[in-house]
């Protein structure tokens, strides 16, 4: 077509036929390399195109773009000169010849050219906190569409489609008119605030809300609109925001996930409680409703035991019988009074009432309560105390736990062993009860207190235990406020520490 | 679409129009606006549906979101009592800002029963307090269409 025709005609066309005037063609060959020019290419390139030259060093822009992916494929908004932007299109008229047209899109783009140079400085200004040198040039977002706003529902395309847009609302151009609420709804409620602000008909722009638009099945996308008042003209910039919500939007699923773990966390810890209440109410209750069966079988047993006639009536075998039986209800009674104690002690049912009291009288009772088990296996009990002291202690509570720690430490010293009770008074005052026992495996020390040390509660005369006898003397001195440690060494005995501290004592 | 963050807003509308449901929570940033037309009594009804981001300390609703509304769900997850809290409070804003929308109360996670720590004196106040209230899975597709149904049938009599 072009080629057929003649040079001047060519020149005639665009200088003088609308709508072909104001375009500069520049033919190449497959390579780019100038062949000849038509038009006003001082308008467009700074330098006068040379035959033979590259186009790209005309136009930067054009670099690798000659011969081009498909033809014609048009360019849009190329800064090709200082204030001058074109679109640009490579046509292919033969195999190795190539039009490209340059048609002036200076005036489309200087509507918006304002805008978008104000934004990306902005932008620019933010991400890099510098300022822009006056003179540089804007570096240009097509992303964007610009709506020049005509009123409340429509307004016409002031900018390149922008693939975005064209994907979700087909059918619109450049200069297209559009109900922009329509495809938008999300812009009717900012309409409001953007009306407002076109009423005081001062240059500047405000920010919407965030919203998302499907473009295609299982494809968001989030955008903010911008209204803008700009020398007297109402604009509405949409732009696409995928980096910055990107962003955003970890941050806060980061923050509502661990919110919502930790709901759950309270939730499942609050359940758990509720569900050891119930064990320790649950133990609380059948140990004090076997307490009365088990002492009826006690008492009859001990009945038995103390009818001399009737029971030398029967033979050896049976009188052992009987009084086995006294033994072992015995120990069932002060195992279940111990879980009555513990389960209750657990579900804080009880008051610590502090009174002072006499620790030399406290260690008597000790002593005197274990004598028949000292003397069975012929243990010596001692204490350092000789001058008294006055502590201030629930004292049933409190006694309970020195008789704790006493009898356990006969059960595992062997016989004709030693325990001492040392008291030290220096700021704090510590009590402990120390033996001459087998000693703590290291594996037991630690989970000693717990209530429920299943392992080695079997004593060195064959004792049986609950297991449960450290775990009340743990509440009842947490309770109080003190503090107590044990440490041991096998073989060597172990000595468990009551620390009162002095503002406590 | 009002409620706390996670209570299942974008699900309930995601199940209603396109009929799916995923149990990967996906935090909502701005608004989402959804079409579906309803069929109520034989009228069309076109719904214009605004999911809105779930408030929390993080991202407060604003009120012009709500103002043009005709109707207003206020969504609860049954497993979470805050999130009721949270539901009075936007029940509040919804009366102040659009006096005349309409406002049903969706108790999601129906299908979490089991866990619910919202009780039947919660739902019974809400209802004595004259607000409609269903409970909703949108992980079973549970009264999803009866809630849409609901609120249109209200919003064309109001
Ligand atoms: N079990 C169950 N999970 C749900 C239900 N609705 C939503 N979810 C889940 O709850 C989480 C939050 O849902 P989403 O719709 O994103 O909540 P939004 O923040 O209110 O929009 C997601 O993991 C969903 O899969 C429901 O009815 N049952
Ligand atoms: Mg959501």
């Amino acid at each position: 077509m072009l080629n057929d025709l003649p040079k001047d005609i060519i020149e005639y066309l665009i200088t003088e036929l609308p709508p072909f005037t104001g375009v500069l063609i520049i033919r190449t060959d497959s390579e780019g390399n100038i062949i000849d020019h038509h038009g006003p290419h001082k308008e467009y390139l700074r330098l006068v195109p040379k035959v033979g030259k590259l186009i790209h060093e005309h136009v930067p822009a054009l670099f690798s773009m000659v011969p081009p992916l498909v033809s014609p494929m048009v360019l849009h908004n190329i800064q090709s000169n200082t204030d001058v932007y074109a679109d640009i299109h490579i046509v292919e008229a033969n195999e190795d010849e190539y039009w490209i047209f340059f048609v002036d899109q200076s005036n489309q783009v200087a509507g918006i050219r304002d805008i978008i140079q104000k934004m990306n400085e902005e932008k620019f200004r933010e991400e890099t906190k510098v300022s822009l040198p006056e003179s540089s040039e804007p570096y240009e977002v097509f992303e964007d569409l610009i709506l020049n706003i005509e009123n409340e529902y429509t307004a016409t395309i002031h900018s390149k489609i922008p693939s975005w847009f064209s994907s979700l609302a087909p059918k619109y151009y450049l200069n297209s008119e559009i109900k922009f609420t329509e495809i938008f709804p999300y812009l009717e409620v900012f309409m409001f605030e953007a009306n407002d602000f076109w009423s005081n008909k001062k240059d500047g722009k405000i920010e919407s809300g965030i919203w998302s638009e499907t473009i295609k099945k299982g494809k968001d996308i989030a955008l903010t609109a911008f209204a803008i008042y700009n020398k007297g003209k109402k604009f509405m910039l949409i732009r696409p925001m995928d980096d910055d919500i990107d962003k955003e939007q970890m941050a806060l699923q980061m923050a509502r996930e661990q919110k919502l773990a930790y709901e759950k966390l309270e939730k499942t810890e609050s359940k758990l409680k509720t569900l050891l209440d119930y064990k320790d109410k649950f133990v609380s209750i059948v140990s004090h409703d076997l307490r009365s069966p088990v002492a009826a079988v006690l008492g009859i047993a001990e009945l038995l035991v103390n009818d001399k006639n009737e029971l030398t009536k029967l033979d050896d075998f049976y009188q052992e019988m009987i009084f086995n039986i006294r033994e072992e209800m015995i120990r069932l009674l002060d195992y279940n009074d111990k879980l009555y104690h513990w389960s209750n002690l657990e579900l804080g049912n009880f008051k610590v009432v502090k009174e002072k009291a006499s620790l030399l009288k406290i260690i008597e009772i000790t002593h005197r309560t274990a004598s028949n088990k000292l003397e069975e296996k012929g243990i010596k009990f001692s204490t350092n105390l000789k001058t008294d002291i006055t502590i201030e202690v629930d004292l049933s509570l409190f006694q309970q736990v020195l008789n704790n720690l006493v009898s356990n430490a006969i059960k595992f010293t062997p016989k004709n062993g030693n325990i001492f009770v040392r008291v030290k008074e220096d700021d704090d005052i510590r009590i402990c009860v120390v033996d001459s026992g087998i000693g703590i495996p290291k594996d037991i020390s630690k989970s000693i207190f717990s209530g429920f040390s299943r392992k080695s509660t079997m004593g060195t005369g064959g004792e049986k235990g609950t297991g449960l006898g450290l775990g009340i003397v743990k509440k009842i001195i947490d309770a109080h406020g003190f503090t107590i440690n044990v440490e041991s060494e096998i073989g060597a005995g172990s000595k468990f520490i009551i620390t009162i501290p002095e503002k406590a004592g | 679409m009002l409620g706390s963050f996670a209570v299942g807003k974008t699900s309930l509308v995601q199940r209603f129009v396109n009929s799916i449901f995923s149990e990967k929570y996906q935090t909502t940033i701005g608004v989402k606006i959804d079409q579906k037309i309803v069929d109520v009594d034989g009228s069309e009804v076109n719904l214009l549906l605004w999911d809105i981001h779930g408030e929390d300390d993080y991202q407060k609703v604003k009120p012009a979101y709500i103002m043009g509304s005709s109707g207003c769900f206020i969504v609860v997850d049954g497993t979470r009592k805050a999130s009721l809290e949270i539901g009075y409070e936007l029940i509040e804003m919804a009366k102040k800002t659009a006096p005349n929308s309409v406002i049903v109360v969706l108790i999601n996670k129906c299908d979490l029963k089991d866990e619910w720590d919202i009780t039947n004196d919660d739902i019974a106040g809400l209802r004595s307090a004259g607000f409609e209230v269903i409970e909703t899975s949108a992980k079973t597709n549970s009264a999803i269409d009866t809630a849409f149904y609901t609120i249109s049938k209200l919003m064309l009599n109001k």
